[in-house]
C-alpha cells in the first residue's frame, strides 16, 4: 500500500497528504450472563488532505482503490482550493520537519484466535464470579479489541505504517442492598496488543484475583459514606493522575485550545506546579515502551517526539500539528492524529503521564490527618479556565494517617495549575492506564499514566 | 446511488448471510454524503467532504446472534463480513430472544431534507457569520464551528422479506466557544443547531445569540458565598444531561435486564411532578435526528413514557422484549418534554437562591441516581436576581429525589434535533463553592 500511496502522492499539485486508513474492531458484551451484543466491525478507506494560500481541503472515500485515491485527491484540492479563495488567513507555507518514514508492525507473534474464544473467556469470568459471589445483582463483562492500521505519504517525503493494537476487559459489578440501594464498581484490564496476546492472561488467576479484590471492594462501597463536600487533602492514586494529566493540564496545552485562549497560553515558561511535577506528552509507546497506543509518526507524516509539557514545575511547551506551530511560532510535535479514515488530523494528545517521584503510597496516606484516598476514576472534563472535574468511583476517608471507610461515588474538582501548586507527594509507582479514549469532535484511543500524588482539591458530597 | 439500490444492498447482504447457513438475517446499510465548512472567528479552516457507505449484516443461527459492519463495497471485504457475522453467531451462546423482527413489515420508502449541499452558500452562509460576530459578539471567540450538510439513506432488509427505506438530508451548525477580554478567557461552551432546510443566518440558529450574551457576561466569575441546598435551573441545553439523559438509561430495557435500575418496579407510580411529561416521537416531522423505523425494522411508534408525572413506559426494544418477555415499546429515542406555563425570566425571578447552568460537567449518575458535577456556563441567583457568574461550582442530589422536586418548567423550549425539552427547576440541590 505504501507504494502506491507513494506513487500518488508524488503526483500531487501542492502540499498533500494521502491515508490509507482501517480501524478493525470487535466487541462482546455480555450483561446477566447474556450475549447483548457481539460484533465484527471494519471501518476502512482513504483520505486526502490538502493545503494552499491559507485553506485547507479533506476528502475521504470508504474505498482503497486507485480510482479512489484519485478522487480524493482531486476533491481535497477542490476543497482547499474553494477554501483558500474566501480565505483571510496567511499565505505561509506550513512549518516543514524531517519527513517521518517507518514501519511499525507491533504484530503479535501469537495466532489470532476465534471468535468462540472470546465468548469462552467472558462465560468463564462470569460463571466464575457467579459461582464465588451469589448476591452480585448484575455483572458486565466488555472485550473491546481495535487494531488501527495507518500508511500515510505526503509531499514532504513522509512515507509511514503503523499497526497499533489494543484489548480491553471491561469488567462492572453490581451489588443492591438490603434496602434496594444499587452499587457499582468497574475496572479496566488489558492493554496494548491483539487479544490473542491478553487471553492467557486475562483467562488467568491473576485477572480472577482482581476480580475478587473488586467485588470486596463493592462491598465495601455497598456500606460506603458520602464524602463530606468542600476542600480536602487527597492521596489520588495512578490511575486518577493519568486522567488529571490528561483531562486538566494536557488539553489547555494543544496548540488549538492555547488559541482559543486556555489559561495556560500566557503562562509559558512559568511556574505552574511544584517542583515534584513533570509531566510530558510521550511518543511511540511512551518512556517505557509500555503504553497503551503506539504513535511514531502523526498523520501529517511528522514524526513523533516526546513533548516535556511541564518540566519540573515550569510550563515548557505546548502540543501542534502543522497549523497550530505555525500560528504560534513554533516547531509541529507530531501530535496530528485522525480517528477513522474520514476524520481530519487535529491536534490530540499520544502518552500522556506525571512522571513518577520518589514517595511512597504509605507515606503520602500517612501525611494526612483527615481527607480521602481516590483511587478510580470514572470520566474527566476540563475547561479552557483550567477549571476540571473527575467523576471518582472508588476511594477511601483518610482519618489520623490511615484508611477508613469506603465512600461513595462522588466528583473532584479544582483548577488544575492551583492544585498542581499545592502537590507535595508524586509517588514512585507509574502505571498506564490500560484503556483511555479522548472526545474531541472526534474520539480516539489514548494512554494516560502517572504516580500517586498528595495534593489539595475539592470534594463534592453531602 | 439511489435509495432502490441502497436497498438492494440490505437484500443481497441478507441472502448472502443465509447462503452462509444463517437461518435468519437483517442488514442495514446507511449510503450518503456529507459536506462541511469548518471555521473558527478568523477564517474558513477546512472543507471536508466524505463519501458515507457502511452496512450492518446481522446472522442468526439457531437463536445465535452475530454482526459485522464494513465500509464500502469491495467484494472480498463484502464476502469476509458476511463471514465474520456467520461466525460471531456460531461461537454465541443460543438465546432465545434474538432472532429477526417477524412483525416488521415493509413500508414505502421516505424522503425528507434538503437534496444537496449547496457547497457555495454554505460557504457565504459561513463568511457572513463570521462578519456577524466580529459586529455582535466581539468578545466570542469560537472553535471547532462548522456548517455541515448531510444526506444519509438508512436501508433495512430482512429474512422475513421486509424493507425499509428512508432518507434525510440536513444542516447542522455547531461550535465551540468563550469570551476573551484583557487576557482572560470565560468558561468554554458548546451549542448545535439542525435543520432540514439551509439556515438563512447562522447567528439566529438555535440558541446561539442566548448563549454568546451569556458568555460575553461570563467575566470575573465568583464561587457561591458558601454551601447551601437550593435551586438549580436547567437550561435546556443541560436538562439533557443532568436530568432527562439519566432517567431516559434508568428506564430503559437493557437497564431493567441488568436488574438494578431503582425505577425497576414503579411503573404506573408517579415518580416526578404532575407538571412533568414525556414523550418519545422518533418519527415526528420536525426531528432532524429522528427515523421512521429502528434497527430491527420496526416501525417507530410514538410513545407516552412519563403522563403527568406518572411513568407509563420503560423503553423496551425488540431484544429486550423477548428477553424479559414485555411489550416492545422503543427501539429509537427522540424525547419532548412539553414546555410549562411560566417564562424563563419569570423562574429566575421567583427562585429565592440558586443557580442556573447552560453545562453540567459532571460523572455518570452512580447506579443509585446520585449525581454531582460542575455547573460550567452558570450564574449565581439570589432573590430572584441574577448576581454574578459562576466558578468552581459543584452541584450535587439524587435524580430519584429531583424528579418530584421540579418547579417549574420553562415556556419556551429548545429542538436539538433529536429531542425538545424546555428549561427546568428543581429544588433541595446540594450548592457548593471553593
Amino acid at each position: 500500500m505504501l507504494d502506491r500511496l507513494e506513487a500518488a502522492v508524488a503526483a500531487a499539485h501542492g502540499y498533500t497528504e494521502l491515508r490509507q486508513h482501517a480501524n478493525t474492531a470487535t466487541r462482546v458484551v455480555l450483561r446477566q450472563g447474556a450475549v447483548i451484543a457481539n460484533t465484527v466491525e471494519q471501518v476502512a478507506g482513504v483520505s486526502a488532505r490538502c493545503h494552499g494560500s491559507g485553506g485547507f481541503g479533506f476528502a475521504a472515500e470508504p474505498d482503497d482503490s486507485d480510482d479512489a485515491i484519485a478522487r480524493v485527491m482531486a476533491e481535497a484540492r477542490g476543497n482547499a482550493e474553494l477554501a483558500a479563495r474566501h480565505s483571510a488567513h496567511t499565505n505561509q507555507a506550513l512549518p516543514t520537519t524531517a519527513p517521518g518514514r517507518g514501519v511499525w508492525e507491533h504484530r503479535s507473534a501469537n495466532a489470532p484466535l476465534p471468535p468462540q474464544a472470546r465468548i469462552d473467556l467472558l462465560r468463564r469470568l462470569d460463571a466464575g464470579l457467579r459461582a464465588r459471589y451469589r448476591d452480585l445483582a448484575n455483572i458486565d463483562l466488555v472485550l473491546q479489541e481495535l487494531a488501527i492500521d495507518k500508511a500515510v505519504a505526503t509531499t514532504e517525503g513522509a512515507l509511514a505504517f503503523t499497526h497499533s493494537p489494543r484489548t480491553v476487559l471491561y469488567a462492572a459489578l453490581e451489588y443492591r442492598s438490603g434496602d434496594g440501594t444499587p452499587t457499582r464498581i468497574a475496572d479496566v484490564f488489558g492493554g496494548f496488543g491483539g487479544f490473542e496476546d491478553h487471553e492467557e492472561t486475562l483467562g488467568s488467576d491473576v485477572t480472577e484475583a482482581a476480580l475478587d479484590r473488586l467485588y470486596d471492594e463493592l462491598r465495601r462501597k455497598a456500606d460506603g459514606v458520602f464524602c463530606e463536600a468542600g476542600m480536602h487533602d487527597v492521596v489520588l492514586d495512578a490511575d486518577i493522575a493519568g486522567i488529571l494529566a490528561h483531562e486538566a493540564i494536557g488539553h489547555t496545552c494543544e496548540g488549538d485550545l492555547v488559541l482559543g485562549g486556555s489559561v495556560a497560553g500566557p503562562a509559558l515558561g512559568q511556574v505552574v506546579a511544584s517542583e515534584k511535577i513533570t509531566l510530558m506528552d510521550q511518543a511511540g509507546r511512551g518512556m517505557d515502551d509500555a503504553a497503551a497506543v503506539a504513535v511514531h509518526v502523526d498523520d501529517e507524516g511528522t514524526p513523533c517526539r516526546d513533548v516535556t509539557i511541564i518540566d519540573r514545575g515550569v510550563l515548557r511547551s505546548f502540543l501542534h500539528n502543522k497549523d497550530t506551530a505555525l500560528e504560534l511560532g513554533m516547531a509541529p510535535t507530531g501530535n496530528a492524529r485522525a480517528h477513522a479514515y474520514s476524520d481530519e488530523p487535529l491536534v490530540r494528545m499520544r502518552n500522556t503521564c506525571i512522571l513518577p517521584g520518589d514517595d511512597r503510597l504509605e507515606d503520602m496516606i500517612g501525611a494526612i490527618d483527615r481527607g480521602y484516598y481516590f483511587t478510580r476514576s470514572g470520566n474527566g472534563q476540563a475547561d479552557f479556565t483550567g477549571e476540571f472535574m473527575f467523576g471518582v468511583t472508588t476511594g477511601y476517608e483518610i482519618r489520623g494517617g490511615k484508611l477508613g471507610r469506603a465512600i461513595r461515588d462522588t466528583t473532584i474538582s479544582g483548577v488544575a495549575f492551583d492544585m498542581l501548586k499545592a502537590v507535595t507527594h508524586v509517588g514512585d509507582r507509574f502505571v498506564w492506564s490500560p484503556g483511555g479514549w479522548c472526545g474531541k469532535k472526534q474520539i480516539i484511543p489514548v494512554t494516560m499514566g502517572g504516580a500517586a500524588i498528595k495534593t489539595r482539591i475539592n470534594v463534592g458530597g453531602r | 446511488m439511489s435509495m432502490g439500490s441502497d436497498a438492494a444492498f440490505a437484500r443481497d447482504l441478507v441472502a448472502r448471510a443465509q447462503a452462509e447457513g444463517a437461518d435468519a438475517a437483517q442488514a442495514i446499510t446507511r449510503e450518503g454524503t456529507a459536506f462541511e465548512v469548518n471555521f473558527d472567528s478568523r477564517r474558513l479552516t477546512l472543507l471536508r467532504s466524505r463519501i458515507i457507505d457502511a452496512a450492518t449484516v446481522t446472522a442468526f443461527c439457531g437463536g445465535r446472534k452475530g454482526s459485522a459492519t464494513l465500509t464500502g463495497r469491495d467484494p472480498a471485504a463484502v464476502a469476509a463480513a458476511v463471514r465474520d457475522a456467520c461466525a460471531a453467531a456460531m461461537a454465541s451462546p443460543a438465546d432465545p430472544a434474538n432472532g429477526v423482527a417477524e412483525d416488521a413489515v415493509t413500508a414505502p420508502a421516505s424522503e425528507i431534507g434538503a437534496p444537496a449541499a449547496d457547497r457555495d452558500g454554505m460557504v457565504q452562509a459561513v463568511l457572513q457569520h463570521i462578519d456577524d460576530m466580529r459586529l455582535e459578539y466581539p468578545l466570542v471567540h469560537m472553535r471547532e464551528a462548522r456548517y455541515e450538510f448531510g444526506d444519509l439513506t438508512r436501508s433495512f432488509a430482512s429474512s422475513t422479506g421486509a424493507t425499509r427505506c428512508e432518507r434525510r438530508g440536513s444542516y447542522l451548525t455547531t461550535a465551540l466557544f468563550n469570551a476573551q477580554r484583557d487576557g482572560k478567557s470565560t468558561s468554554m461552551a458548546h451549542h448545535g443547531a439542525s435543520a432540514f432546510a439551509p439556515f438563512t443566518r447562522l447567528l439566529d440558529a438555535g440558541e446561539f445569540r442566548r448563549l454568546f450574551s451569556d458568555a460575553s457576561q461570563s467575566f470575573d466569575p465568583q464561587p457561591v458565598p458558601e454551601k447551601f441546598v437550593g435551586d438549580i435551573i436547567l437550561t435546556p441545553e443541560a436538562a439533557w444531561p443532568v436530568l432527562l439523559g439519566p432517567l431516559a438509561n434508568a428506564i430503559s430495557g437493557y437497564a431493567l435486564l441488568a436488574g438494578t435500575t431503582p425505577f425497576r418496579d414503579r411503573l404506573g407510580q408517579m415518580i416526578a411532578v404532575p407538571g412533568l411529561s414525556l414523550y418519545n416521537q422518533p418519527a415526528a416531522a420536525d426531528f432532524v435526528y429522528g427515523a421512521a423505523f429502528d434497527d430491527y425494522g420496526l416501525q417507530n411508534d410514538d410513545l407516552t413514557v412519563l403522563r403527568d408525572g406518572v411513568l407509563e413506559s420503560f423503553l423496551v426494544d425488540h431484544y429486550i422484549s423477548k428477553k424479559l418477555g414485555m411489550p416492545r415499546t422503543a427501539g429509537w429515542w427522540s424525547f419532548r418534554v412539553p414546555g410549562g406555563e411560566t417564562p424563563l425570566a419569570d423562574i429566575v425571578a421567583a427562585t429565592r437562591r440558586g443557580v442556573i447552568l447552560t453545562r453540567f460537567s459532571g460523572g455518570t449518575p452512580s447506579a443509585d441516581l446520585e449525581f454531582s458535577g460542575i455547573a460550567k456556563n452558570a450564574f449565581y441567583i439570589e432573590d430572584g436576581v441574577v448576581r454574578h457568574p459562576l466558578r468552581e461550582t459543584m452541584i450535587s442530589g439524587n435524580l430519584q429525589d429531583l424528579l418530584p422536586r421540579i418547579r417549574a418548567l420553562s415556556r419556551e423550549t429548545v429542538n436539538f434535533g433529536g429531542s425538545e425539552v424546555p428549561a427546568i427547576s428543581a429544588g433541595g440541590v446540594t450548592i457548593s463553592g471553593n
